[in-house]
């Protein structure tokens, strides 16, 4: 089995895909962390000036100095019984809005911005999308190829042949996983200390858990791919059916007539496992009349890693029962 | 009585398709004897492929029983794949790994020595240009990484399906010398092949086989060889020739100016019947027919009626 596993990792090594797919993966962390140093660059004596001044004229045009005047009168009507005339001003005055903040990598994990994952989920959501695109080549090329019935020609036990693959599409995407994740988070580790701004023990240990849940998903995604296409037998059809379970599933849960059904979507399920705290919007969920409850959901990593877990398993399964019967 | 290399009896294989369901295999029976070149013929679709697959388990029969090197199929495939070599549907390797790679990697799945590759590829004149991605090597060198994959086994059997096509003159030689160097070391062939002439020439014994099932089996020589050969006889008066041999009960009928006899057992009979009757035979040879025309007779269709150009001297 061992020397079984070694010649299906040098298959998934040798191949040019596999290179490029590194060689992009590389170019994203790269972009990622630029990206993300160049956000988070320091203000400018320039930028703190604007903002103070935009501050004020804010101030001037929404009446608020008439607001702070009203409320010197009587403060701790306006602000409670411990209330001074200065606080008037302190809590009265608009902020300054700086165009941008400093380098916080709790942030990058947190909930998404607008409607992007924030950048450390977004890198875990891309490095996984390209381990699996990887990880479908490699299972598709052989069937593409037709060396398939070759490799089986000199290697007849389906199963060994089939669990090496998967074991070597494992052990590939956990090193890339791991080199590319943690790369990212190093590489901002340093942009940060170089600011000034080393982050927390807090902040390292969320980012740790991060890295790993995100590894985690990168491995598990790879294989699922791989196990998945080994069924279909076609690396752009499986690919095509992920994208479809990905975006088209989303749309389609949003119309089932199940109230709840949100819990069961792959992207809420992927994001409930990355994301700490992770909550979403669920267009499904009827409120009874006269029953309080809200669409805003939230979901566990538990929850989360308890469906992509079984979700795995039964693709597993199934592709291993395939390959052992199916005609190559 | 030495076992069969490969003996199969009443093999069924049907695939199913958006077309409905398509026997391929129709109650096969093909026995292979141990230590020859066993030809193996029919015409596309009538499941020659089919059936090497099949042997190789990569795929399953419907019914049917199949032994190979004196196992059942595909219950204890294990205990003899390592000594069957195989190359079926032509080359198939992983493109964008080099040739030498693509059978390093088999060679190790089996645990083979990685040193038995190079002397497979020396074998196959295949030396520099293995180290060249499948991809880009040219067909006639895929065909010979093909043939080497086959020698990289230590096999007692060795599965070729149409080996030699894309190869050119002096590498269709050069394979049938490795061929019959293998066999000299007692390795047994089954030779699936298009090329009848070949065939004929490197196999002792051929199956052909139509709509999935076997149509003739035996020696080439039982086949094609002396009971259905003819004998054209050329002399000054045929008719009286033609009087005199059938007189001597022979099977004989005129063709232009030639008599053909049946049979070519013994020619010096029909000289000696016609000499003394004073008539001399300026011309006798065998029209032996070849595989080719048993071939097109068996698979439904009519070799040429021309017996001069099939005339061996």
């Amino acid at each position: 089995m061992i020397n079984q596993i070694r010649v299906e990792l040098t298959r998934y090594r040798v191949r040019r895909a596999a290179t490029f797919m590194l060689l992009a993966l590389a170019v994203l962390v790269l972009v990622g962390v630029t990206k993300v140093a160049w956000d988070t660059r320091p203000l400018t004596a320039q930028d703190r000036q604007d903002a103070i001044a935009q501050a004020k004229m804010s101030a001037q045009r929404s009446g608020v100095s008439d607001l702070i005047a009203q409320c010197q009168q009587k403060p701790t009507d306006w602000l409670g019984p411990q209330a001074t005339a200065a606080d008037c001003v302190d809590r009265l005055t608009p902020e300054p809005k700086y165009p941008r903040v400093d380098l916080n990598l709790e942030r990058l994990i947190s909930e998404g911005k607008d409607t992007l994952p924030s950048e450390g989920n977004l890198l875990a959501l891309l490095v996984a999308a390209g381990l699996m695109i990887s990880a479908a080549m490699f299972a598709g090329g052989p069937y593409a190829s037709g060396s398939l019935s070759t490799q089986l020609a000199f290697q007849p036990r389906r199963f060994r042949v089939w669990a090496a693959k998967a074991i070597a599409v494992a052990i590939c995407s956990l090193a890339h996983s791991i080199l590319f994740i943690a790369a990212f988070w190093v590489a901002l580790y340093f942009v940060a200390d170089s600011r000034g701004l080393s982050p927390s023990s807090e902040q390292l240990t969320a980012v740790s858990w991060h890295t790993l849940r995100a590894v985690i998903f990168a491995v598990g995604a790879s294989v699922g791919a791989f196990a998945l296409t080994v069924v279909i037998r076609n690396t752009m059809a499986t690919l095509a059916l992920l994208l479809f379970a990905t975006f088209g599933g989303e749309v389609l849960v949003n119309f089932v007539p199940i109230s709840g059904a949100g819990r069961w979507s792959l992207a809420n399920n992927a994001m409930g496992w990355l994301v700490p705290g992770h909550t979403y919007f669920d267009a499904t969920i009827h409120c009874a009349p006269g029953q309080e409850c809200t669409s805003m959901q939230a979901m566990s990593h538990l929850q989360a890693g308890s469906y992509l877990a079984v979700l795995l398993i039964v693709v597993l399964a199934l592709s291993a029962l395939a390959f052992r019967r199916q005609d190559v | 009585m030495t076992e069969p290399a490969i003996q199969i009896e009443g093999l069924r294989k049907v695939y199913r398709g958006l077309g409905g369901r398509i026997a391929a295999l129709d109650g096969l029976d093909l026995t292979v004897p141990t230590g020859g070149i066993h030809g193996f013929l029919g015409p596309n679709g009538a499941g020659k492929t089919t059936t090497l697959r099949l042997l190789l388990g990569l795929t399953r029969p419907n019914s049917g029983t199949m032994h190979m090197l004196g196992q059942p199929l595909p219950d204890r495939l294990l205990d003899v794949i390592d000594n069957v070599g195989a190359l079926i549907e032509g080359p198939l390797f992983s493109r964008s790994i080099s040739g030498r790679k693509n059978l390093q990697l088999l060679a190790r799945s089996m645990g083979r020595p990685v040193k038995v590759v190079d002397t497979a590829l020396e074998q196959v004149g295949l030396g520099k240009d293995a180290k060249r991605s499948f991809r880009s090597m040219t067909t006639a060198q895929q065909q010979r990484l093909g043939i080497a994959s086959a020698l990289v086994k230590d096999a007692a059997l060795v599965l070729l399906d149409e080996p030699t096509d894309s190869l050119d003159p002096a590498d269709t030689d050069n394979f049938r010398t490795i061929l019959r160097e293998l066999n000299d070391r007692g390795t047994t062939v089954l030779l699936s092949s298009h090329d009848l002439a070949e065939v004929q020439q490197l196999c002792t014994t051929v199956s052909i086989i139509g709509d999935g099932k076997l149509l003739a089996e035996g020696k080439v020589e039982d086949l094609v060889g002396e009971r259905a050969a003819r004998t054209a006889v050329r002399v000054d008066s045929p008719d009286q020739a033609l009087s005199l041999l059938e007189k001597a009960l022979y099977d004989v009928h005129r063709d232009g100016d030639m008599l053909v006899v049946q049979g070519h057992e013994r020619p010096e009979e029909i000289t000696k019947i016609l000499a003394q009757a004073g008539l001399f035979v300026s011309e006798l040879s065998a029209i032996r027919p070849n595989l080719h025309d048993y071939y097109l007779e068996l698979t439904g269709h009519e070799p040429r009626e021309d017996p001069r150009e099939e005339v061996a001297p």
